[in-house]
């Protein structure tokens, strides 16, 4: 029995549409995305309905999530960061959905693709950028400069730095593309082998493939995390300049 | 793979973005308000429990240093009513004891003063007495009446006797 464990990734066109001659199609990405949001905002309307000083657990949840994304927020951007509260929000609880919904079978994992990934990172990075220049004008350049560098090594310096700075959207958009699709392309792997194995062997890989879904499901967390922190440590390297 | 179809770069560039900004718009303006809300208000509330715990425990504190010292000053009152209360008692006892003391000394003094007379009085009687007894036994004797100068010698003849029987042991 033939299986390609790449197969799941592949989107079909489900509803044609196109805005100013760009195709902007409907596939089951952008349904999972569409369901990403509404379980987002489900879930926070209802933690926010009827909000009381002593929570219920809905609330409670969404104040821990919330209160954590604070407290990250302000240690890596300090207290200007604060305004940057939602934003950094809505992007963890984005990812961090997309993750997880995608890991239901059926489902489509939308951060297992790299334009999405990469859509988030380029405006992440974008955002630092323009958020370094309100802050600081034209001084902001001297992040390309380390402290303390000797004069003779800029020529080689400020090259090297701009490789850095332009890594960081590339190394944001793929570490999130990459766990996402090595992770999904493991469980297919593993469900191809338990099913082509028969009953007497596939047992094994099943057995494998149920594991690497509880870790899935800590990665998906993880990777939300790491993506939201990178997101706080950039902008707050714009806001604060310390390099 | 099947992620990089180049034919499904701009939907999902597009609805990534559309869907991001519409999640960001309703979720900032209507779901995380509330929460951030009650997250500061709690936050506040905390820190004014914790306040109000502070002091209530300084007062506490203040209240039970100052009971501390009413007690230490009563004690010390106690203590030096106590004392008071030892020396005035000392005192009676001693003046008692020495009225006691002149009192009894005073009663054995007139009680001998009283005896001396008494003895005195008694040897004077005695010696009449005895005088009469001589004067009476010698006329029987002598069957006569004496002179009065044999009867001044028998007089005090009998009465150098009967001193000398009456005299006391000392």
């Amino acid at each position: 029995m033939e299986h390609n464990p790449l197969e799941h990734f592949q989107l079909y066109k489900i509803f044609d549409l196109h805005l100013f001659g760009f195709d902007v199609s409907i596939n089951k990405a952008v349904l999972m995305m569409w369901l990403v949001c509404v379980t987002v905002i489900v879930l926070f309307l209802s933690a926010g309905n009827r909000v009381r000083l002593v929570p219920s657990k809905l609330q409670s949840l969404a104040e821990i999530s919330l209160g954590f994304l604070k407290n990250m927020v302000v240690e890596n951007m300090g207290e200007e960061g604060r305004k940057f509260i939602p934003f950094v929000a809505t992007l963890f609880f984005f990812i961090l959905f997309s993750n997880l919904l995608g890991l239901i079978p059926g489902f489509y994992t939308v951060t297992s693709q790299l334009i999405v990934t990469a859509a988030f990172a380029v405006i992440v990075y974008l955002m630092s950028l323009i958020v370094g220049f309100i802050y600081h004008g034209f001084g902001f350049l001297k992040i390309l400069v380390p402290a303390g560098t000797p004069g003779w090594l800029l020529p080689l310096m400020v090259p090297i730095e701009i490789v850095s700075q332009l890594a960081r959207p590339v190394s944001l958009a793929v570490r999130l593309f990459a766990n996402m699709t090595a992770g999904h392309t493991v469980l297919g792997v593993l469900l191809g082998m338990a099913i082509s194995l028969g009953f007497l062997i596939g047992w094994l890989p099943f057995t494998f493939s149920i594991m690497i879904n509880g870790l899935e499901v800590g990665i998906a967390f993880i990777q939300a995390y790491i993506f939201t922190i990178l997101t706080t440590v950039y902008l707050g390297d714009a806001i604060k300049m310390h390099h | 793979m099947p992620q990089f179809d180049p034919r499904f770069l701009t939907p999902l560039l597009f609805w990534s973005i559309v869907s991001f900004g519409v999640l960001l718009v309703v979720l900032y303006k209507y779901a995380f308000p509330p929460i951030i809300e009650i997250l500061d208000v709690r936050e506040k509330k905390i820190k004014e429990s914790l306040e109000t715990a502070e002091r209530l425990q300084n007062d506490a504190k203040a209240m039970m240093s100052d009971y501390e010292n009413r007690i230490r000053n009563s004690k010390q009152e106690a203590e030096a009513i106590l004392e008071k209360a030892r020396v005035r008692s000392q005192q009676i006892v001693e003046e008692t004891e020495k009225r006691t003391r002149q009192e009894s000394e005073r009663m054995l003094a007139s009680t001998r003063q009283e005896m001396e007379r008494e003895k005195i009085k008694l040897m004077k009687e005695v010696r009449q007495e005895t005088a009469d007894i001589v004067i009476l036994a010698t006329e029987r004797i002598l069957q006569k009446t004496l002179t009065g100068a044999d009867h001044q010698r028998l007089i005090n003849e009998s009465i150098e006797l009967a001193a000398q029987s009456f005299k006391p042991q000392s």
